[in-house]
């Protein structure tokens, strides 16, 4: 785990730094709290946070309430220290949005298992977070995640003025696979499936499961490569594809329909105009004799 | 050269190296911190009660405190402590006088802490 040192006193700095260090932590030390927020920018972004209370400029108050505002996709764990017999009102401090408080001077055992509480709580969360944005069966994004994911990708898209497009995919006669093998055979084909599409799309795309046996693709900046072909190569992955089914090697082969529609930059189409324009080429996929890709009509 | 009768007067070697885990480097590791950085916090402190500046005071003598409980300095802890009280209160009355006592402390303390963790 990274944990961010923000202290002014260079005494009090280093020796959360060589304590924090002998147990095995990773350390990110800086001196105030502009510095702080500096670091919590970065591509490896800290978790855990012990600051100072007093401070010149920012005060450790400050600097709390200022992570609580950032957009992040994960919690940061905040330690504020306090001295002892100090002026500082410890209820102020979980009222900035504090997790706990320790005393100075600490004692050092004390400050291993105040960490490891954080520590607790930070794998908590994220394994929480991973609980409620993934599909159980499928490990892909379930549909809520994968919305919300992508409307924030639609809004950076057009600030960058770049396309982003989406590809919507629906098993062909998937009922007749859970009528016919059950359902557990049924569930083997959607992660059967899945481990296609998560193949065929590159490692900025994203792949989330709309419903049932209907999945979502978000293809993001396309200069190299346009995303009917993405859907194409999947429907074509799928389609050679024998699945496995019993003991006896009994093997079944399924398709898929796919609807691509994208989005421009300068179209004022937002994630349901553009879901629905997805949706009719899928629609039309299906009604034009399955087992194809459709492009949807321009915005 | 300074002769100390009873170095526990000054600083708690026990209870400070029980608060690093009983690791005596990690406290000569920070002692080399320490001598660097002192006199400079003593002196924007010493700056800070020329000018009558109460809340620097108050942040300056909060920061040496913070320090000097480290080494579980007693005598030191109390003094910068007075003068944080102080620097907090706005009166900043004996504050020459209780610096100069906190000067003479901290200095004690650092060659306490050398003559102590370079023994052994």
């Amino acid at each position: 785990m990274n944990i961010l040192i923000v202290e002014d006193d260079p005494v009090s700095r280093r020796l959360l730094e060589v304590t924090l260090r002998k147990f095995g932590y990773d350390v990110v030390v800086t001196s105030n709290g502009n510095e702080a927020l500096e670091a919590l920018q970065g591509p490896s972004v800290p978790s855990l946070v012990i600051s100072d209370w007093m401070m010149p400029g920012m005060d450790g108050l400050e600097l709390c309430r200022n992570i609580r505002v950032m957009k992040k996709s994960s919690y940061t764990y905040f330690i504020i220290l306090t001295a002892k017999g100090g002026k500082e009102d410890v209820i102020k401090g979980l009222d900035a949005g504090a997790d706990d408080f320790l005393t100075k001077p600490f004692n050092s055992e004390e400050l291993k298992y105040r960490v490891k509480i954080g520590e607790r709580i930070i794998n908590l969360e994220q394994r929480i977070l991973k609980l409620a944005t993934t599909d159980s069966l499928t490990g892909v994004l379930n549909r809520r995640a994968f919305m919300e994911r992508m409307s924030e990708e639609i809004q950076r898209a057009k600030r960058e003025k770049s396309p982003i497009s989406l590809i919507l995919m629906d098993i062909d006669h998937f009922k007749k696979v859970n009528d016919t093998y059950g359902h557990q055979i049924g569930d083997l084909v959607l992660q059967r499936v899945t481990d296609q599409l998560i193949d065929r799309s590159r490692a900025y795309d994203f792949v989330g499961r709309y419903g049932g046996e209907e999945f979502v693709i978000c293809v993001l900046s396309m200069e190299d490569i346009n995303p009917f072909s993405i859907a194409e190569r999947m429907r074509k992955n799928i389609e050679a594809q024998t699945i496995v089914i019993d003991k006896n090697n009994q093997t079944i082969r399924i398709t898929a329909s796919f609807g691509v529609g994208t989005c421009r930059p300068e179209s004022e189409d937002g994630l349901d105009d553009l879901i629905k324009r997805t949706d009719k080429a899928l629609y039309e996929a299906k009604n034009s004799g399955r087992n194809r890709v459709c492009l949807a009509r321009k915005e | 050269m300074v002769v100390f009768d009873d170095l526990s007067r000054i600083f708690d070697l026990d209870d400070a190296l029980e608060k690093v885990g009983g690791d005596r480097e990690i406290l000569e590791e920070i002692l080399v911190v320490f001598s660097e950085s002192y006199p400079d916090q003593l002196s924007e402190l010493k700056k800070a009660i020329d000018k009558g500046d109460a809340p620097i005071v108050e942040r300056a003598a909060h920061t040496i405190k913070g320090s000097v409980g480290i080494f579980s300095s007693k005598k030191a802890l109390e003094t910068a402590f007075r003068l944080e009280t102080m620097g907090h209160d706005e009166n900043l009355e004996d504050a020459a006088a209780i610096y100069s006592k906190l000067e003479q402390e901290v200095e004690e303390l650092e060659a306490a802490l050398r003559a102590t963790l370079s023994e052994s």
